[in-house]
């Protein structure tokens, strides 16, 4: 009944509301025995409307989601680590689950051999597990462009043809942007001959304050291509939007989305056959096959319509880096943003 | 004098309002934005500010606060204060539903809201493709000029409200003495009507620069860049990759600080003129002749009209049939059966929880607004600035500030419904305070100082007597303060638990998840939700009024 105490002056405005609160309180503690697990989450909604009645019909555990972006599920987490209210991580941006990694519990999945040990490097560790992984790539609008005028690499899109005709979502205000900032850093190295070909893309790219903008503006025709991460092009192809999908040629980045369980969870057992579940083969296998998602287990195909990993070219993109060296980056990106905006 | 007086309820009510901004407020974000001013190592520094003053990415965005909200205040005045004018004044078909669907234009997410005019404008616009077909070229929607279109439209019901409670409490047998007295009908206006509206329209005004000023909603969808002071407090605060903590502080005191010089600069203005009238006569009909009133229907239609575009949009793509995120226009009910499974329960929790910080905002605004407009002293100054602060903050600081001072002893609230319902309290008082305040200007003091020195106590004379003067404002304030609530996403996000999840909760993520049709249905039953009890207040605040003439 602490909460009594201290607003004992207000009573007279909300006497009320102190005892349903206290009610409220009483069947928290009721409900906190392992029999639910709490899951913040940045996974789709139709994801989660999906996976939360089959985790409850397979393991007998009621999973409650809180869903949000990766960002505000960080920050979430980070306030409220004094009393943890969240179990697990699911699905959120792992640079951003790394550079938060003192929040994180270890833990190994079941699995754990049938994840591609080429996601697991940069993880905080092993505190993190890969769900699915997602090339960042180039979208056009094949309305305005034939496949023979689309950009074929990153560095075309350096070409002052392309000068407010492409989007690129803030790397400030995204994490799959900063993934691309970090990508092709990596392609064309984090020096001045780098910066040159990110300050070309910039000067032509319409910035935009979210990720999920980049695919819809292309898609609706606001924008000739975009900057983005393949599923969510793919939706955009699988929906009948006239979209193509352009793996650069100058090379890409692959990184995960991860699950981690956090730190002083109220529900550690039920937390984990959630980790556990939710990489399973038969998840992934639906994640696949009805959501796009391509999966981080070597078992696992891709997404019908989806070309396998190693039609791709892939280079090696560093997590441990990119999650460091993220202040100046954007700072850099920002004094890049004020030259040319 | 006034300092040997004896101490009276209203000093007991002022303490107690302290109190409450105190715990609710002060406490919670005093600690996030100490950190703007604390060094790293500890001890005060203005390093921080001279960091981000230094940045342009960063200081241009206070230029562009200003002018948007400078631009979109002026253009909302422009369209709500005639709107105002006819649905009080003049006798047009359908008047309550009018006002009703005067307000909607709030009620639409703003997310969704802006994106409608990019699908009428953007460059692939049906409006924009029409007129390259007709060979003209419009001017792109993006950037400073379509923030101040969008949040124009979405904002003026603002100033639309308080100045139509304003215009019906006037006292019209000071426009009829004027007129008695011989002066034409545009000097009776002049000299009359609108320095005794000032006021309200001061206090519409106001809140619609600061609503401006603290949006990031409308500058995130269709700035294109643009950044304004809100977006970069955003982004800084909800950084995946932990950003600098200190920056975060610092834009957001800033925001806190222009704010705060605002409403100085306001309370200075309206307590230097006051204009009080004793009696209530309700405002009788312009007598207009029939073409008259028929432009005044059609500009007030054109006007509400133009500003329910956009849910218009939400409502009829509502109804296309989704292919993942692509809409295609075809009749289909499929993203209605997709929304059945939480949004009806999500609908429920979004009317609970503001009807319940409602009243309570219209509690503690109408007892803050008395103290404010009756009791001015130094310590109600304080009061009042103290009581608009939450408009300054915005609700990602306030979400996350609230999970900081509520999660551990001595106060556990955090997992709980009742840390939402004192998070809307709090951020939506000041709707209730400006609505109230707006209308005790134009109230004579003389009748509660009659009814006081009768021997009735001050408190049950504010009850019996002034509150029932106030009631025009306190019921437009409470309609504020319930469809502004409801609409609530910022701070709901930090807070909300898995059975508390809101309507708008739903919403935000089905648009994050690119999931378009299930938005706009989602938010669809959302206008509809808030449509019927509005219209319904509205309906009975007309009848009312009409039984009482």
């Amino acid at each position: 009944m602490r909460t009594t105490r201290k607003r004992s002056g207000l009573r007279s405005l909300v006497g009320a509301l102190v005892v349903s609160a206290s009610c409220g309180a009483a069947v928290a503690a009721a409900q906190s025995s392992e029999g639910e697990v709490v899951v913040y989450t940045a996974a789709q909604s139709t994801i989660v409307q999906a996976i939360g009645p089959l985790f409850e019909q397979r393991t007998g555990i009621k999973a409650r989601f809180v869903e949000a972006g990766t960002g505000e599920i960080l920050k979430r987490a980070r306030a409220e680590a004094a009393n943890p209210l969240g179990d697990v991580l699911w699905a959120l941006g792992a640079e951003g689950m790394a550079a938060n990694a003192d929040l994180l519990e270890p833990y190994t999945v079941a699995d754990d051999g049938k994840i591609a040990a080429i996601y697991k490097k940069g993880l905080a560790g092993g505190r993190i597990t890969p769900n699915n992984v997602t090339p960042m790539v180039i979208v056009y609008n094949r309305k305005l462009l034939s496949e023979a005028e689309a950009p074929k690499a990153w560095r075309s899109l350096a070409d002052a043809r392309w000068k407010d005709k492409i989007a690129y979502a803030a790397a400030d205000k995204s994490g799959s942007s900063y993934t691309i900032l970090a990508t092709l850093l990596t392609v064309f190295g984090d020096d001045d001959t780098g910066w040159k070909v990110v300050e070309d893309v910039m000067r032509n790219a319409k910035i935009l304050p979210s990720s999920s903008r980049v695919p819809k503006g292309v898609a609706d025709g606001e924008y000739q291509a975009g900057l983005t991460y393949e599923d969510a092009a793919m939706r955009q192809v699988k929906g009948g939007a006239p979209v193509g999908v352009v793996y650069p040629q100058d090379g890409t980045s692959v990184p995960p989305d991860g699950n981690a369980i956090l730190k002083g969870a109220k529900h550690p057992r039920a937390a984990r056959a959630f980790m556990d579940f939710v990489v399973s083969k038969e998840v992934m296998d639906l994640l696949a096959q009805k959501f796009e998602l391509r999966s981080a287990r070597t078992d696992v195909a891709p997404p019908a319509g989806f070309p396998a990993l190693d039609a791709i070219k892939v280079v090696a993109y560093d997590m441990e880096w990119a999650g460091k060296a993220y202040p100046t980056l954007i700072k850099r990106w920002q004094d890049i943003i004020v030259r040319v905006k | 004098m006034v300092r040997t007086r004896r101490l009276d309820a209203w000093d007991g009510a002022t303490g107690l309002a302290f109190v409450l901004l105190a715990g609710l407020l002060v406490l919670p974000l005093g600690k996030l934005l100490w950190a703007s001013v604390t060094a790293e190592g500890g001890g005060l520094t203005w390093q921080h500010y001279a960091a981000f003053l230094g940045r342009p990415y960063y200081s241009r965005t206070i230029g562009h606060s200003f002018v948007v909200a400078g631009l979109v205040t002026v253009a909302s005045l422009a369209l709500a204060l005639p709107l105002a004018w006819i649905v009080a004044r003049v006798p047009i078909p359908g008047g309550p539903l009018l006002r009703t669907l005067a307000i909607l234009p709030l009620v639409s997410p703003p997310f969704i809201g802006a994106y409608s005019w990019i699908l009428l404008f953007g460059r692939s616009g049906y409006v924009t493709a029409a007129f390259q077909a007709w060979g003209v070229t419009l001017p792109t929607v993006y950037g400073m000029h379509g923030i101040v279109l969008a949040l124009t439209l979405n904002l003026y019901p603002l100033a639309f409200l308080v100045a139509s409670s304003g215009l019906r409490a006037i006292d019209h047998s000071l426009e009829e003495a004027a007129e008695g007295l011989g002066s034409p009908r545009w000097r009776v206006w002049r000299t009359v009507t609108v320095p005794v509206l000032l006021p309200s329209v001061l206090g519409g005004a106001l809140l619609v620069f600061l609503t401006a000023f603290a949006d990031f909603g409308a500058p995130m969808i269709i700035g294109e860049g643009y950044q304004v002071l809100p977006t970069v407090v955003y982004s800084l605060f909800v950084d995946e990759m932990g950003g600098p903590p200190a920056m975060a502080s610092t834009a957001a005191s800033l925001l806190v600080l222009c704010t705060t010089a605002l409403l100085l600069v306001q309370w200075w203005l309206t307590g230097r003129r006051s204009y009080a009238m004793s009696q209530l006569r309700a405002s009788p009909v312009e007598r207009l002749g029939p073409a008259a009133r028929r432009l005044c229907a059609a500009l007030a239609y054109g006007v509400v009209g133009l500003s329910l575009v956009p849910a218009a949009i939400v409502a009829v793509t509502s109804f296309f049939e989704a292919r993942g995120p692509v809409l295609h226009p075809r009749f289909s009910l499929g993203n209605y059966r997709e929304i059945l499974y939480n949004v009806p329960g999500a609908l429920a929790n979004s009317v609970a929880l503001s009807s319940m910080s409602t009243v309570l905002d219209v509690l503690l605004g109408t007892l803050v607004a008395y103290l404010v407009v009756r009791r001015r002293s130094a310590v109600t100054a304080a009061l009042d600035s103290a009581v608009m602060l939450p408009y300054a903050v915005p609700g990602t600081v306030v979400g996350i500030a609230y999970i900081v001072a509520f999660n551990a002893p001595p106060v556990v609230l955090t997992g709980t419904f009742l840390i939402l319902v004192l998070a809307y309290w709090v951020r939506r008082l000041p709707y209730a305070v400006r609505s109230g305040a707006a209308i005790l200007h134009q109230l004579d003091p003389s009748v509660e100082e009659a009814s006081v020195s009768l021997g009735v106590p001050p408190l049950r004379t504010f009850l019996r007597v002034t509150a029932r003067l106030m009631w025009p404002g306190i019921v437009s304030g409470a309609i504020l303060t319930w469809v502004q609530t409801i609409t609530e996403i910022s701070a709901t996000i930090f807070l909300y638990t898995a059975a508390w999840a809101t309507v708008t909760v739903v919403i935000y993520r089905q648009v994050s998840s690119s999931n378009f049709g299930a938005a706009a249905a989602a938010s669809t039953l959302l206008l509809v939700a808030v449509f019927v009890p509005v219209f319904l207040v509205n309906w009975a605040v007309t009848e009312r009024a009409d039984a009482a003439v």
